[in-house]
């Protein structure tokens, strides 16, 4: 009985809060719908068709996920190691940015363009992460402000660029901040139409993924983030990261090393949210555009998505999807029901604030259960640790 | 008769099941100073912290003037003239002396802060009671003992009635010491009444005019300063003498720790001070002293995690002084941290993560960087079995353990490193009776495997019943080694207090 209870609470644990949030900002967004006057139930109905309702919108909302997902990855390495590190939009902008132009530029095969240019946006999205571990090593900048001082220098770099530098020798309007199109073999390929054999194709399943049609970024990105599950779940590095995020004394105590592991970290979580960058280049947009990392806050739905997920590589998959589908549905719901699609950023805004407030929570009950393990050590020692402080 | 300017009567505080207050009745008259001495752990900061609304007491009543009161933050007890000059000091680095005294109640001038004013009316209350300091001084600029001064006038300034010291010598020189008990009775001396919560014997002579003895929670012996001495208070302070175990003579063999001239300064203080001290083969070596006196950074200094000033450690004849934690623990060292959440474990791990700590590179638990689970699962229910550790299994996370058992697998994973050399501190530390004896048995029996153990405590019996030879910390400096049997308990007390050598012998006799 109490087995059961306790497997109920710890499931309730995992999954618990982020239903939570997730249902609440939901009843918060049915209100503002209801208040305007639109049909509740009908407008959701709309939104979940326009994010998963068949193949096409499905492929939407999963193309749209794979940077998301990169994003997130990118948190789960660094956050759960205790680094709480929000560079991934600055990593992501300049890892884009980079394959776009190695992929436009360099000469060769469009594969060797493909790698040499998804090598690049590691490479870069690593450094630009190391440079806030640095900051903050050296000299304690922390993460929270470096990070999100170095996400507005790379968009504001890659704007400079893009404008004066390295634009679109082709396009002659001037309003056009962007680089110049990949070639068609400097893409990535597409996944097109799913269950299609014979046998298959008049079932539900066939009819459903009849137009689905995905390109390779997002298998890369499922394929990410079954290394990063090894990698955090089963190895040494994963071990040892996550005692740091936990304590990082208790690390220190153990004899990990402090600053190879800060950077490992930096430099993990820097090839992910590069990455990121160079699949949706490669995947979407075929070309660096001014903005287009910042302006759609991928970065962040991926944060959101790997809080949600309690940094848990699969669960973060899942809920950068779900957050994808909300963006792709709100789209939808904007064109069906003319409920802007505001509406949803809010959403996702609320189940961030909330997501927040559980941070918040997990700190609060942190510092509450050491205080009272500390209370009870305190009365034996009484002054002697304060005595140390 | 004098007044009663507070009274605490029948006191009780409970953390969890321990009973860190006792029944304790104190009192204290107008104008007076008066002296709670205990061990640490004896319960005289708490029952302050009480007083002052720190803590809420679980049992008990308060009277402050006749009135009786109930505190819930330091604020209310500010209100009734109560302040506390706490260790750490709550100052602003980055603004001035008389900035600093006047927070949360600033003189202003319209909308804004009255600067010459403040200025002004520091300088006279620091002429008032002549405690000098540059009222325009930055805090970040001034010393330890300047910054005591800041805090003391700080409540003196919200004309606070009753002033209780928390230790406040702890941080400071000797020079300042002096200094700083000359304030105290100037202090009595204009009205104020005093509570000075030490340790240290000598200042409890030179000042006080009561004391109150506190051990274990309880209250067990007030005095007049006329009517005491410093060795009748040693010994009421530490008591009972343990019942020694009976161990068998060491076997000691080579040298395997050793240091030189180990010296630590941090913030112009000498933390430590040219410690020489070795451990054999074979013998369990105590380090007794008062907490605070420098064990801390010892153990850290010893063990990688700090490095010292000036001087070396050697490790099994290899100098590791400035070398890291890992180089430490791969040449032989497991270290048993004195704080078991601080730095031991993490408390939201897993017991099989917590126990893996150190061990991970370990074949038997890797492959190519690879973590083999089931291996590391077998082990951690091997050492839980073993070491006699309640849990319900190996993903349970160590902060649902009782602080015993979290210290059993603690120890459990230290002893299990198998490593020539063994840094315990203080293994004992708030657990019960079974599981403290059954560490030491683990103490002793790594000994007669002829490992050295490096043991710091601050419980004298412990020290005295584990080791095989005893060295004397005080205020970071060697003040005494000793071999097993050859000193008393109250001589290391006395050592341990900052008495002298020729104070002890003149007892003997």
């Amino acid at each position: 009985m109490t087995k059961l209870k306790k497997f109920g609470s710890k499931f309730l644990d995992a999954l618990g809060q982020p239903l939570v949030a997730v249902l609440l900002s939901l009843s918060v967004g049915a209100i503002i719908i209801g208040l305007s006057g639109k049909n509740i139930l009908s407008s959701y109905a709309i939104m979940f068709k326009g994010a998963f309702g068949d193949g096409y919108y499905l492929s939407a909302t999963l193309q749209r996920s794979t940077a998301i997902i990169m994003g997130g990855l990118a948190v789960c390495i660094a956050w759960r190691s205790g680094y709480e590190s929000m560079g991934g939009e600055g990593q992501m902008i300049f890892g884009a940015l980079v394959s776009a132009l190695i992929a436009y530029y360099m000469p060769g095969p469009g594969i060797a363009k493909i790698l040499v240019g998804l090598a690049g946006a590691a490479i870069i999205g690593a450094l630009y992460s190391v440079l806030s571990g640095w900051l903050w090593e050296k000299f304690s900048v922390t993460f929270i402000i470096s990070t999100l001082m170095l996400n507005y220098i790379a968009n504001y770099i890659a704007s400079y660029l893009t404008t004066y530098k390295v634009k679109d020798p082709q396009s002659r309007d001037i309003n056009s901040i962007q680089t110049g199109k990949l070639i068609e073999e400097a893409r990535f390929g597409k996944v097109n139409g799913l269950f299609q054999s014979d046998g298959l194709k008049e079932t539900a399943l066939g009819q459903y993924f009849k137009d689905f049609n995905v390109h390779w970024g997002f298998f890369f990105a499922l394929l990410s983030a079954v290394l990063v599950y090894i990698l955090l779940k089963k190895t040494k590095f994963g071990y040892q990261s996550k005692m740091n995020g936990l304590n990082s004394r208790f690390a220190l105590y153990g004899g990990i090393n402090a600053r190879g592991m800060l950077y490992l970290v930096m430099i993990l979580s820097g090839i992910a949210a590069g990455l990121g960058g160079a699949f949706e280049v490669y995947g979407s947009k075929y070309r660096y555009i001014d903005q287009m990392i910042f302006s759609t806050g991928y970065a962040w739905s991926g944060m959101v998505g790997a809080l949600l997920a309690n940094f848990d590589p699969f669960g973060t998959v899942l809920a950068c999807i779900l957050l994808a589908g909300l963006s792709t549905g709100g789209s939808a719901m904007q064109r069906s029901a003319g409920i802007p699609v505001e509406t949803v950023n809010m959403l996702e805004g609320i189940i961030m604030l909330l997501m927040s407030v559980k941070l918040l929570h997990l700190i609060v009950i942190r510092r509450k259960v050491s205080k009272e393990d500390r209370l009870k050590n305190e009365a034996e020692i009484e002054n002697g640790k304060e005595a140390e402080a | 008769m004098t007044e009663k300017i507070f009274e605490m009567q029948h006191i009780d505080k409970l953390y969890g099941t321990l009973l860190a207050n006792n029944d304790v009745s104190i009192h204290l008259n107008q104008g007076e100073i008066l002296c709670l001495v205990g061990e640490n752990g004896a319960g005289k900061s708490t029952i302050m912290k009480i007083l002052y609304g720190l803590e809420q007491p679980t049992d008990g009543e308060i009277y402050v003037k006749g009135e009786k009161v109930r505190f819930h933050t330091p604020s209310d007890a500010m209100a009734k003239g109560i302040g506390m000059v706490q260790q750490h000091f709550m100052l602003f680095e980055n603004m001035t002396v008389a900035e600093n005294i006047v927070f949360k109640n600033e003189i202003r001038k319209g909308l804004f802060m009255d600067r010459k004013r403040t200025v002004e009316t520091v300088k006279e209350l620091s002429e008032k009671y002549g405690l000098k300091i540059d009222p325009e001084a930055k805090i970040e600029d001034c010393p330890v003992g300047l910054r005591q001064r800041v805090e003391i006038l700080k409540i003196l300034y919200q004309s606070a009635e009753i002033i209780i010291f928390d230790e406040p010598s702890a941080v400071l020189t000797p020079l300042e010491v002096d200094s700083l008990l000359e304030t105290i009775k100037s202090l009595a001396a204009s009205g104020k009444s005093i509570v000075l919560i030490t340790h240290k014997l000598q200042e409890v002579m030179a000042v006080a005019d009561r004391i109150y003895v506190m051990r274990a929670g309880k209250v067990v012996a007030e005095r007049l300063r006329g009517e005491t001495n410093t060795d009748e208070l040693a010994f009421l302070m530490v008591g009972h003498h343990p019942a020694l175990r009976d161990v068998a003579a060491p076997q000691p063999g080579e040298v395997l720790l050793e240091t030189k001239k180990l010296s630590l300064h941090r913030e112009h203080r000498d933390i430590l001070k040219d410690v020489d001290l070795h451990v054999n083969a074979g013998e369990v070596v105590g380090i007794a002293g008062v907490s605070g006196n420098g064990q801390t950074e010892l153990e850290l200094c010893l063990t990688g995690l700090e490095r010292p000033t000036e001087g070396q450690v050697f490790l099994l004849g290899k100098e590791v002084t400035n070398a890291s934690v890992k180089t430490h623990r791969d040449s032989g060292m497991a270290y048993i941290s004195e704080d078991r959440y601080l730095w031991g474990s993490a408390a939201e791990g897993a017991l099989s993560e917590n126990v893996l700590m150190a061990k991970e590179n370990r074949a038997e638990f890797n492959r190519y960087g690879f973590l083999k689970h089931d291996a590391i699962k077998e082990y951690t229910e091997k050492l839980i079995k073993r070491f006699d550790v309640k849990a319900n299994d190996t993903d349970q996370k160590i902060r649902e353990l009782s602080g015993g058992n979290a210290q059993k697998l603690i120890t459990a994973r230290e002893i299990m490193m198998d490593t020539p050399v063994l840094i315990c501190c203080e293994p004992t530390r708030g657990i019960d009776i079974g599981a403290m004896e059954f560490i030491h048995d683990q103490i002793l029996e790594k000994r007669e495997k002829g490992c050295g153990v490096l043991l710091v405590s601050s419980e004298l019996s412990e020290i005295m019943t584990l080791s095989d030879r005893i060295y004397v910390l005080f205020e970071g400096k060697i003040a005494g080694e000793f071999k097993r049997g050859a000193v008393d308990e109250k001589t290391l007390g006395i050592l341990m207090l900052g008495g002298r050598r020729d104070e002890t012998e003149k007892i003997r006799q």
